[in-house]
């Protein structure tokens, strides 16, 4: 009886074993989700997409993220031969027009003067949001999956395991913060696998939400990685902080009753910034403005966080037109064996000389001209023609080719987080003075703040111009200034309320009404509306 | 219970897909979005059946009566470009079976010398689907191989069979351009948009496809639910008689109720409509048998004018989605004759051989079919006639059969 037992306990056994092999397929061709989590490896290679699919699929396909600099900005089209007619496009807000030039250039009414350059910027594509949406997808997917390979792999330590969770949700939120800086309301999901359509949520809401992630989950991140390639190119505690006074900075000016916590928030935010990252753990510095450039070739501890570009592994834009660097140097440093043709010592976006003038009051000391405004000993800022050569390798000299652009694409950078505290100190001194609070306590932190820039660069203190002793003016235009060519300027205008007023914007190309209607939105592109019939587009554009 | 899908379809496909700061990233393809929640396609079924012999066994017949619920099905959508992917392998589709089917025997001889069987058998099947993903009543399923733009949809709707085409209504070819109708609010006449938005008016010779909504325009709402590719009925019938030595038998198979588009067709006239083009299937076939549209007046022409190529391109007289392809594709099939001989054992047992047999069989002998193109039998599984196939071939055997 007995043994009858054993015998019947055996062949259970083997069915079951037999039924998990059977189950457990391994694929020939490719890996399935349920082989391929295993090992830390495979967390870590499948974090390198998340970031890849950022850098290629949105960052790399259009010149959207040179977009921050030319949308409503102060430039104009540059004397280089054809013309880049985006550029005025862009200035003008005319969207419409920069998304309608044909870039298969096969339309029977094809205009291959007006039209060309969409062919290299891409503006068509920027309505597509899903690229976004892939890196809020995967990594939502890597924050859920992270923590089960505990299982498989021993060596896993929770640590481990959390900080690539933190890197995962400040993928997110920083392409949710993209998101909503692009298209305004947008679908608002963080669970792995969602397949379920989603009706837009209020941009306000997204970045409260994103606010409280990062919130939860910023410690896990480290403050300095053991490789230091890896400095600035993967998510640290710096770059989430950068990322949360950028999204609280976003909500004072769309959530104005509630203005001034979020100003306090950023004010906390910076102090953390500087008091462990600069002084406590020194991690982070601003460089001496005589090095600057080796700021801009990237993973400096100026940096917060870049998108790397390397010539020399085939890591650069698909065409330097999407880029703010590639626009504004002569065709003739850029193109490799170019010989010397005058015409090609014109740029294609110029600077409106009384913007420049502005800035760089003419009779003040300033070394960043000499660093990114003088091209063989001659500073021509104000003509023409003049370079822009902040992003420009200047260690190759003149005619320095493909090669001179590898600089970073930049997202955050120390400075920026540095100028956004002081425009919160500034912001919230006016906002409360109703109330009678320290407004001079806050003035001189603010000030403070601003004259770290100044004097790093050279440039006179504090109340000296631009900003006529306005303090809020005076940090504005130091971030025009010192962040020129980084992307900030348009949402700057657009959070901060400047874009509908005409003493900022230069070429009055939006007004208050339009604001209201969504004109600082992006069009959506109506594949949104495929599948989701609670999609509504951008009423202002569509 | 029957397992449905792959493993890539339940936990995702991944791929490696470049590199990031010089080291190599791996990630998901972005086709299809990993189910984790796929479920086992389920079957429940109930049949009914009788069993019956009279007279002997001279008469017999089996009836049955089925209900087949099939659950979980997988289903392709696409999901909102929101979601990153593509496309997403649902289980909520289920349909439903249910139908009768009998077979019959009838032995009306059966003597020493003469023996004759008869047997028929045949099926009435319905379909009808019960649960389309997400819940909702309808969608149309996309035709994966469109060509052109011109789509040969699926209609699913709850209720109806799972395989109903929606197609334009054709009416027939307008004799000349007054005929066209004319929309007395705006004065255009009957017009259809080009592939860049322009208005392209109808004229003499076009095709009359009904404007279901009313608005002079001809565009896809206009599109009507016609016909279905899955036969309502399908059977056989066989005989054999045996007389003395000598045995004939044939088997007939019979398939009612169901449509065919005639792609073929469609395409050879089309074919006119880019005569330069250097394609595949672009063959200029005579046309000359077909009763097109001859000129001016010509108002009781079954096909339009092929060769209006200028405006071809916008009109697309031969559009796959139209019922003018549509036809009856019921056929009755004598498959298989075959005469056979046993020649008597006493004559060969002296060459040492014990059985010996001499036949004759034809196959694909003859189709009875209202439908116009080669074969009706000959079609895709939705019913549709490809040009880019064999024809199956009629073929007779003569044999010997022998054992030593």
């Amino acid at each position: 009886m007995k043994t009858k037992y054993l015998v019947l306990l055996g062949l259970l056994l083997t069915v079951v074993a037999g039924c998990k092999k059977f189950l457990n397929v391994t694929p020939l061709d490719d890996l399935s989700g349920n082989n391929f989590w295993e090992t830390q490896a495979d967390v870590e290679s499948f974090t390198n997409d998340v970031y890849r699919i950022f850098k290629d699929e949105f960052a790399m396909k259009s010149a959207i993220l040179f977009m921050g600099d030319v949308r409503c900005a102060p430039v104009t089209v540059g004397a280089a031969y054809p013309p880049r007619g985006d550029v005025a496009f862009l200035s003008k807000n005319d969207l419409k027009s920069a998304i309608a030039a044909d870039a298969s250039r096969t339309s029977p009414t094809y205009d291959a003067i007006k039209e060309w350059w969409q062919r290299n910027t891409r503006w068509d594509l920027v309505d597509d949001w899903s690229p976004l949406f892939k890196v809020v997808q995967a990594a939502n997917i890597l924050y859920e999956e992270a923590p089960n390979v505990q299982e498989k792999d021993a060596g896993l330590s929770d640590k481990i395991v959390k900080q690539y969770q933190a890197e995962a949700v400040f993928m997110r939120c920083l392409s949710y913060f993209y998101l909503i800086r692009l298209y305004g309301d947008v679908p608002y999901f963080t669970n792995a696998y969602n397949e379920s359509s989603l009706p837009r949520a209020s941009h306000v809401e997204v970045a409260k939400n994103c606010i409280a992630d990062l919130e939860k989950h910023r410690a896990d991140l480290p403050w300095a990685y053991p490789d230091p390639t890896y400095r600035a190119i993967r998510a640290m505690q710096s770059s989430a902080l950068a990322l949360e006074m950028h999204l609280n900075m976003w909500l004072a000016g769309f959530d104005k009753t509630n203005a001034l916590s979020y100003y306090q928030k950023v004010d906390e935010l910076g102090d953390v910034l500087y008091n462990e990252g600069e002084l406590g753990l020194g991690v982070l510095r601003l460089y001496p403005i005589d090095q600057i450039f080796t700021v801009f070739q990237g993973r400096s501890q100026e940096g917060l966080f870049e998108i790397p570009q390397n010539v020399n592994y085939g890591l650069y834009p698909q065409n330097r037109r999407m880029t703010y660097a590639g626009t504004v140097i002569w065709e003739s440093n850029l193109t490799n064996n170019s010989d010397a043709n005058s015409l090609e010592d014109n740029v294609e976006m110029n600077y409106m000389s009384n913007y420049l003038k502005t800035l760089y009051p003419e009779d003040q000391a300033d070394e960043r001209i000499k660093a990114w405004f003088t091209f063989n000993n001659t500073n021509t800022m104000y003509a023409a023609n003049s370079q822009m050569l902040k992003f420009y390798n200047i260690a190759l000299g003149p005619k320095g080719g493909d090669n001179a652009l590898s600089n970073n694409y930049f997202i955050f950078r120390y400075p920026d987080a540095i100028l956004l505290q002081a425009e919160a100190l500034a912001s919230m001194s006016v906002a409360g003075n109703t109330d009678g609070s320290s407004s001079p306590a806050l003035n001189d932190k603010a000030a403070e703040l601003l004259n770290r820039i100044r004097s790093r660069a050279g440039a006179p203190a504090f109340p000296a111009n631009p900003g006529d002793g306005d303090l809020l003016d005076a940090i504005f235009y130091e971030r025009c200034k010192e962040l020129m060519g980084e992307g900030h300027y348009y949402y700057d205008m657009v959070r901060s309320g400047k874009i509908y007023n005409p003493k900022y914007n230069y070429t009055n190309s939006m007004s208050y009404g339009q604001f209201l209607q969504g004109a600082w939105t992006w069009p959506i592109n109506k594949k949104a509306q495929t599948s989701n019939p609670l999609i509504q587009l951008n009423n202002y554009w569509n | 219970m029957v397992p449905s899908g792959t493993i890539f379809d339940a936990y995702g496909r991944y791929v490696t897909s470049g590199q990031y700061n010089n080291n190599p990233s791996t990630g998901l393809n972005w086709e299809y979005l990993p189910n984790v929640d796929l479920l086992p396609r389920i079957t429940t079924g109930m049949s009914y059946g009788l069993e019956a012999g009279f007279l002997n066994g001279k008469f017999s017949t089996i009836l049955e009566s089925y209900y087949n619920q099939i659950d979980n099905e997988i289903f392709n959508i696409e999901i909102a470009d929101h979601n990153g992917f593509q496309k997403y392998k649902t289980n909520y589709f289920s349909q439903v079976n249910y139908g009768y089917e009998f077979t019959f025997t009838y032995r009306p001889i059966n003597t020493e010398k003469v023996r004759w069987n008869i047997s028929a058998n045949g099926g009435f099947n319905n379909n009808i689907l019960t649960r389309l993903p997400n819940d909702t009543r309808q969608l149309i399923d996309e035709d994966p191989n469109a060509v052109d733009g011109i789509n040969q949809n699926i209609l699913k709707r709850l209720g109806r069979n799972a395989n109903s085409n929606v197609l334009y209504h054709y009416r027939g070819v307008f004799p000349d351009d007054a005929s066209v109708p004319v929309d007395p609010s705006t004065g255009f006449p009957y017009y259809t948009l080009d592939a860049s938005g322009n208005k392209v008016f109808f004229k003499g010779g076009d095709p009359y496809w009904t404007d279901l909504d009313g608005n002079y325009i001809l565009d896809e709402r206009d599109m009507v639910v016609a016909g279905n590719s899955f036969p309502k009925f399908t059977g056989g019938f066989q005989s054999m008689v045996t007389y003395a030595a000598f045995t004939l038998s044939f088997n007939v198979s019979i398939t009612a109720g169901r449509d065919i588009l005639n792609n073929s067709l469609a395409q050879r006239l089309a074919s006119y409509n880019n005569p330069l083009a250097s394609q595949n299937d672009a063959a200029l076939v005579p046309v000359g048998d077909y009763d097109f549209w001859q000129g001016p007046g010509d108002a009781d022409a079954t096909y339009p004018n092929p060769y209006d190529f200028t405006r071809s391109e916008a009109i697309k007289p031969f559009r796959f989605n139209q019922t003018l392809f549509q036809e009856d594709g019921s056929y009755v099939k004598l498959n298989t004759v075959t005469l056979g001989y046993n020649v008597p054992k006493e004559k060969t047992l002296r060459y040492g051989i014990n059985y010996s047999r001499i036949y004759f069989t034809a196959n694909n002998v003859y189709t009875f079919s209202q439908y116009s193109g080669p074969n009706p039998e000959n079609v895709t599984d939705l019913g549709r006639d490809r040009s880019d196939g064999y024809p199956i071939r009629r073929s007779f055997t003569l044999g010997l059969n022998v054992q030593f």
